[in-house]
């Protein structure tokens, strides 16, 4: 069983995860989000008394409730939320030309990075998802000489893409 | 006007939460898989096929994000909430501590620091989790045990593994992988697993199963064993 202490922490994190992940989505689906994790959390933790106690496995049990409820609300035929207008890096704009713009933006985003080369792919997509340079070398088990070079290469050829299909200018 | 790495890094966050769900068609690995990917504790070539795939589909990149934003949290909420990836290409700390260069004067060293520590501190810190050592296996209820690394091993429902304790650890977490990357993680809090129909229920009969297990602390995982085989029948 969870403790009050235990499911006040994760509430706490799940919250914050929730909030920067989703943070295109309404404040009240958010905070919906985190309570049906927390609900299911709580239901596999009661059948599972002892690992109930080991936080790195609730948070791995954690990750997979919210991933799942993320993809489910992601398929609903009115998401109206998860896929609102708005432009990339830039503030919510709500006219239906904005979201095609956007729209356009983040498939031509998708079609430029898979025009890469696998290996500069894969090293530019960990370097964008967060990681450093060190961190996406040990995940691909690289050399970090080769990771670097492939994310600054990447980095390169995913500008030059962009620039040649005028999506900078959505930006500007 | 071109773009920065801020605005790269930016726009393609964006761009996963944007994601309806069009690339479905795609086979995203569970949630639990990419967690494992993202914590090192899968094996470099699926780790490589699943980053392949966070870069083709967003919602599988959405998951490794889910993944990094949680950990990240959780870190800062509790700075060892999440087990650090082990670093499974490097010798280990014991393992290079019991280099017979390195053991010799290692240990005249770390006998000094004791008395010391203990003379001016009171007692030492608690040893980081060390990896299980698997040690057998135990057929149905109670024959004799075989060897573990017996590849041609073929176990089922009713069969016990089993594997040395780990000082200060509060369970375990045993892992098993078949060759087409599909992963089942169980805890338990005594060394060793009586395999259930858990396994059955998610392997098909004949599948090759790769397990390993590490040492789960109160807060933190430790260093995963290196793993084994063994070929699964249903029973």
């Amino acid at each position: 069983m969870l403790s009050g202490d235990d499911l006040e922490r994760i509430q706490s994190v799940l919250r914050r995860a929730v909030d920067r992940l989703c943070y295109r989505w309404g404040e009240d689906e958010r905070e919906d989000l985190v309570q049906t994790a927390l609900l299911k959390l709580h239901q596999r933790a009661s059948g599972e008394e002892n690992s109930a106690l080991l936080a790195s496995y609730l948070y791995r049990v954690a990750h997979s409730i919210v991933v799942d409820e993320v993809r489910k609300r992601s398929r609903r035929p009115v998401t109206t939320q998860a896929v609102s207008p708005e432009q990339f890096g830039s503030e919510r704009k709500d006219s239906p030309e904005d979201a095609l713009a956007a729209d356009d933006a983040r498939e031509a985003l998708w079609d430029c990075l898979g025009q890469l080369a696998e290996s500069r792919r894969q090293a530019l997509v960990l370097y964008l998802q967060g990681h450093t340079v060190p961190e996406a070398a040990k995940l691909l088990d690289w050399p970090n000489k080769r990771t670097e070079n492939c994310v600054y290469r990447g980095l390169a050829n995913l500008r030059e893409c962009l620039n040649r299909k005028g999506v900078n200018h959505v930006l500007g | 006007m071109s773009w920065g790495e801020q605005e790269l890094r930016d726009a393609f966050l964006s761009s996963l939460t944007a994601a309806d769900g069009s690339d479905a068609e795609v086979e995203c690995p569970s949630p639990e898989e990419i967690w494992d990917a993202v914590n090192m504790k899968l094996p470099a070539a699926r780790r490589r096929e699943i980053i392949s795939l966070t870069t083709s589909c967003a919602e599988c990149a959405l998951a490794w994000q889910a993944a990094i934003s949680l950990q990240q949290e959780a870190a800062a909420v509790e700075p060892a909430a999440v087990a650090k990836p082990p670093q499974p290409d490097r010798p280990s700390f014991w393992q290079q501590l019991l280099r017979p260069a390195v053991f010799g004067p290692a240990m005249a060293g770390a006998a000094a620091l004791l008395v010391a520590v203990v003379w001016l501190d009171g007692p030492a810190p608690l040893d980081p989790l060390t990896a299980p050592a698997p040690s057998g296996v135990l057929r149905g209820a109670g024959e004799a045990s075989i060897e573990l690394h017996d590849h041609a091993a073929e176990l089922t429902v009713g069969d016990t593994l089993s594997w040395s304790p780990v000082d200060n650890a509060q369970g375990y977490e045993i892992t098993f992988m078949d060759a087409s990357g599909n992963v089942l993680t169980q805890i338990v809090t005594v060394p060793s697993y009586r395999i259930g129909t858990e396994l059955a229920e998610r392997f098909a009969s004949g599948d090759t199963l790769s397990w390993s297990v590490s040492a789960v602390g109160s807060s933190a995982g430790g260093e995963r064993s290196a793993p084994s085989n063994f070929e699964f029948s249903q029973p």
